[in-house]
């Protein structure tokens, strides 16, 4: 037996993950504020705490304004001294790796999360804000807002959260008026008259935005920048924060700034200087999101998107059925897949999905990152807040409620307990298993993630964030409080400090629509196994349960048995193959883990499961053990709704035949797919025309998702080979763009040879 | 790991690397399934027709919104013709399109056969001048003309000619002229020029063949453009 516990196979780090998802840029201060205001805040009430970082934050943020900066934005490296920068790096430093926000509480906590790849945390961000509501009515809107709130009368803690949201507005203002003040200087050397004109436009711009409503176009991103800065600023994070729908809330403003007199090029300049400093700041993963009401501002967003040809933003289109091909056809464009845009998505079957999952207000829908359709403005969608490695219920239906590889330590092993052991005797009591297992590992990871977000919501508020999230002004609480509410007596753990009454606090909730993607790691490989143990055990009897498992804890190595197990079960039928055994069996893994996720619905806590692995797939599968499907230790386990590598050699109708199978409905986390076309595939129109096709008959089929990747094959085997000389190719990753020499060499080369099998 | 899976022992492993024994071997595929390094793969496997249809029944969603269907190619369909049919009848059944990529090197009562359930010939012209045809590909040409003419008489609008274009073989324009003869007038809905591009290298490489053509049959893009002028020029239609 392996030793679970040694580095042999490199376990996963959860902590660093935890780390890798806040995207900070060089140069910013949150985590510097938050060590001084460690000191001088220790009497506060959390909340204003936090507002006093983020104030504080912003104050201490080396800012500037280039020469040709278009927008006030820029911050970093550029305009501070190395001390400063070095100070800056230091918190940081000590935040991630000694942070309370980053830290798992036992080493067994990390056991689990590391070697059996089951977890439940709170990740950062994730959210659409709602643009729209900041430019037309400003901050201001929102502040009378709260103050009414305040005058209507609230407990205590609601009081000292609204007053919260109040300092988080002076913030943003207080960050707006410094780049004011340097504009303004800048305006009294500059002697160009062109510029002026410029600074000119900024500073009135800055005397106005984001406090009060934005006056024109220009105006409009301006204040969108500010938000789209000061948010992550105080969540820490820079994770999956979208646009929403940017060409149907900005059209007026456009249109209004044409009939001024401004041409359409002069708009494309200012959507790609906007551009800049998103793919500047952001990560790879913030969406422009469009669909079927296609207007003039649509096609000029799309223009500014093919000229900046940038990381970010990414491009997501929602099609319904009944959209013209006309509005296809300006999706279905080679240059868009040039650069890995758009992803497409069925938006019948998404709209579906959301009220599957209980979203009654679900107007203004809008697609966030990578992640599926979200509301706009009243949901957080905490994703991979949940981590299920589905192996694991197989290896505990066939062994007796124990893993194949070591024992689980007593934090998890207390939720199985109540699981009746059953005799692996035939497919279909295994299958009966496998489902209860699931569901005593989603109790488990479910309330980790519980743990965690009420952690947050008591410790890490973040008033600015929930100051733009319905309903937390109502409630006077935090965008993830009901986590803290819903977890019951075992909450009160999570108080900071005595000031507040743990019963009073505790009530209520946050955001409307408080959503938590539950990360399915591996079923293909745990589909294809039970269709392989159903025909090798039970209807061939070629081996038994023991033989099988015996040769899995050996990586189907060290004798001539194990090496002829391990050929059966490559040759067992594979998901997404062209076999609807094989594509039943991924189902009925699906199934169980979206019947577990139900089970878990607490208040407006919504459990939702999502295939959506990224390219975490090759870090993931490093971590784990033989699988039972001829996976062998450290292996990369499956991409996204993708099947195991070894099929991945199958058409893209595979795909979609066996994706469109998996209960998508209850799968709103997304499922996404992965087309590789060769670059030149869409110069002809009869190829478009095809291509449209494909999309329109998988949404039909009640497909959810498609991401194109039409990179040249040779330009990325360049890539990997002389990565200094190819800084700038763009990928993608389930959703999300960067640059392919930013990825790990394991990733860029799981990368190649993906592309390489699927174009075959 | 693939020499102690066979038990064909069709699998050597010397000093000069690994070497399979393809009269050995009965292709079942254990060897493939162990291979670390994906480097043996089966290619092709059985199937009866109505399995054929089940499978191939998948994709009806996706023909119906794209105009595709099922192509039946190489080997050469129309010398399987009973088989052919079979399959064929059912996909018409299912109401999927049936086309069929052929060399048209087979008996005209092959073709009768399937003519009913097939949708689209697509058929290949490689010369038409004898001798050439005879040098490039070994056959004799006459059948594969008299085989065409008879098609384009009685379905020209349910055919395409495809001429696969190899520099140094048949694409000067004397040939070329000959070809637009042949074609011009006869209302075939689609004339393709194929031009010869060397990815098989690698697949040769994989089958242990050698591959004597390399780069030399690639034809330079002008050219192609030309050779298009000359038939759409002699009234070829729908030149592509």
């Amino acid at each position: 037996m392996k030793d679970v516990y040694s580095n042999e196979l490199p376990k996963f780090d959860l902590e660093e993950f935890m780390v890798s998802m806040s995207y900070s840029p060089e140069g910013m201060t949150t985590n510097l504020a938050r060590q001084i205001e460690r000191e001088v805040g220790k009497k506060k009430p959390v909340p204003v705490r936090e507002a006093d970082i983020l104030d504080r934050a912003l104050q201490m943020l080396p800012i500037g304004i280039y020469d040709d900066d278009v927008f006030a934005g820029n911050y970093g490296p550029d305009f501070t001294d190395t001390r400063a920068l070095s100070d800056a790096k230091e918190a940081d430093e000590a935040e991630f790796t000694g942070g309370e926000g980053y830290r798992l509480s036992t080493e067994d906590e990390k056991l689990i999360s590391g070697r059996y790849l089951l977890f439940g945390v709170y990740t950062l961000a994730h959210t659409c804000l709602d643009y729209e509501l900041v430019i037309n009515k400003g901050l201001k809107y929102l502040k009378e807002k709260v103050k009414d709130r305040l005058a209507h009368g609230i407990d205590e803690y609601g009081e000292s959260y609204l007053k919260a949201m109040l300092k988080s507005i002076g913030a943003v203002q207080g960050f707006a008026a410094r780049y004011l003040e340097i504009a303004e200087e800048k305006l009294e050397n500059c002697k160009d008259a062109k510029r002026r004109a410029e600074l000119e436009r900024m500073i009135a711009a800055l005397e106005v935005v984001p406090y009060e409503p934005a006056q024109d176009f220009y105006q409009a991103l301006q204040s969108m920048w500010i938000i789209h800065t000061t948010v992550p600023a105080a969540e820490r994070s820079w994770a999956s924060i979208s646009l929403g729908r940017m060409d149907m809330f900005l059209l007026p403003f456009y249109e209004k700034w044409l009939k001024d007199g401004h041409t359409r090029e002069e708009a494309i300049d200012l959507i790609v200087a906007f551009f800049k400093l998103l793919d500047s700041y952001g990560d790879g993963s913030c969406a422009l999101n469009f669909g079927p009401d296609f207007n003039e501002l649509t096609k000029t967003i799309l223009d500014a998107e093919k000229k900046a040809m940038y990381r970010s933003p990414i491009v997501d289109v929602r099609m319904r059925e009944d959209t013209p091909d006309e509005i296809y056809d300006q999706y279905v464009d080679k240059d868009l897949f040039y650069i890995g845009q758009p992803t497409f998505y069925g938006e019948d079957i998404n709209v579906k999905a959301m009220e599957y999952r209980g979203m009654s207000d679900k107007d203004g829908h809008s697609i966030n990152s990578c992640m599926g359709m979200v509301v706009v403005g009243k949901e957080i969608a905490d994703m991979w807040g949940c981590c299920v490695n589905m192996n694991i219920p197989l290896e505990l239906a066939i062994n007796k409620g124990k893993p194949l590889m070591g024992e689980f330590p007593e934090m998890l092993q207390k939720y199985l307990d109540d699981i009746p052991v059953r005799e692996p005797d035939s497919i279909e009591a295994i299958k009966k298993s496998y489902e209860e297992y699931m569901q005593g590992i989603l109790a488990y990871v479910a309330d980790q993630n519980k743990k965690k977000a009420a952690w947050m919501a008591m410790n890490r508020p973040n008033p600015l964030l929930s100051l733009m999230l319905d309903d937390c002004i109502m409630f006077g609480r935090d965008r993830a409080h009901a986590a803290f509410d819903l977890l019951g007596d075992e909450a009160e753990q999570f108080m900071p400090n005595d000031q507040f009454d743990f019963e009073e606090v505790r009530k209520d909730r946050g955001v409307r629509y408080h959503n938590v993607t539950v990360l399915s790691v591996g079923f293909a490989h745990a589909a294809d196994a039970i269709g392989a143990i159903d025909e090798l055990v039970f209807q061939k009897r070629k081996y038994t349960l023991d033989e099988l498992m015996e040769a899995a804890r050996n990586n189907y190595e060290g004798s001539e048995k194990a090496l002829r197990i391990f050929a059966d079960l490559r040759k067992a039928p594979k998901y997404a193959n062209g076999s609807d055994y094989a594509d039943s069996n991924a189902s009925f893994v699906l199934d169980a883990l979206a019947d577990a996720c139900e089970e878990q619905y607490v208040g407006n806590i919504r459990f939702i499961p999502t295939c959506h692995t990224i390219d975490a797939n090759v870090k993931f599968g490093r971590a784990m053990y033989a699988s039972l499907d001829g996976r062998k230790d450290g292996e990369a386990v499956g991409k996204n709704a993708g099947p195991v590598l070894t099929v991945i050699k199958s058409t893209p109708t595979d795909f979609m035949n066996a994706a469109a199978q998996i209960p998508n409905i209850r799968y709103s986390g997304g499922v996404p797919i992965d087309i590789y076309v060769t670059d030149n595939i869409l110069q002809t129109k009869e190829n478009r025309d095809k291509f449209r096709g494909l999309m329109r008959a998988y949404f039909k089929a009640g497909g959810m998702q498609v991401q194109v990747n039409s990179v040249n094959i040779e330009l990325l085997k360049k890539a990997y080979e002389e990565p200094e000389n190819h800084p700038h190719v763009i990928v993608r990753k389930g959703g999300f763009s960067l640059y392919f020499t930013d990825l790990d060499k394991d990733i860029q080369k799981d990368m190649i040879d993906r592309f390489e099998k699927e174009i075959g | 790991m693939c020499e102690v899976v066979c038990g064909q022992k069709a699998h050597i492993l010397g000093p000069e690397g690994h070497t399979l024994n393809r009269e050995k071997c009965t292709v079942c595929g254990a060897c493939a399934a162990v291979c670390a390094e994906d480097a043996l793969e089966v290619v092709g496997y059985e199937i009866d027709e109505k399995e054929l249809i089940k499978f191939l029944s998948r994709d009806k969603a996706f023909y119906e919104e794209t105009g595709g269907g099922v192509t039946f190619t190489g080997g050469e369909p129309m010398m399987q013709a009973a088989d052919l049919k079979r399959a064929a009848v059912l996909c018409v059944a299912e109401g999927i399109h049936v086309a069929v990529e052929t060399a048209s090197l087979a008996p005209w009562k092959n073709f009768k056969k399937v003519d009913p359930c097939i949708d689209l010939f697509i058929c290949d012209l490689k010369a038409v001048t004898g001798e050439l045809h005879k040098m490039g590909t070994g056959a004799d040409n006459r059948l594969i003309l008299e085989n065409l003419k008879k098609l384009m008489d009685i379905r020209a609008d349910r055919m395409w000619v495809r001429i696969p274009l190899i520099a140094g073989f048949n694409d000067s324009e004397a040939e070329f002229s000959k070809i637009a003869e042949f074609l011009a007038g006869r209302g075939v809905a689609r004339v393709e020029i194929m031009p010869y591009h060397d990815v098989g290298i690698s697949k040769y490489g994989a089958l242990g063949v050698g591959y004597p053509l390399k780069n030399d049959g690639i034809v330079e893009k002008n050219h192609i453009e030309l050779l298009k002028k000359t038939l759409r020029d002699a009234g070829v239609e729908h030149v592509v």
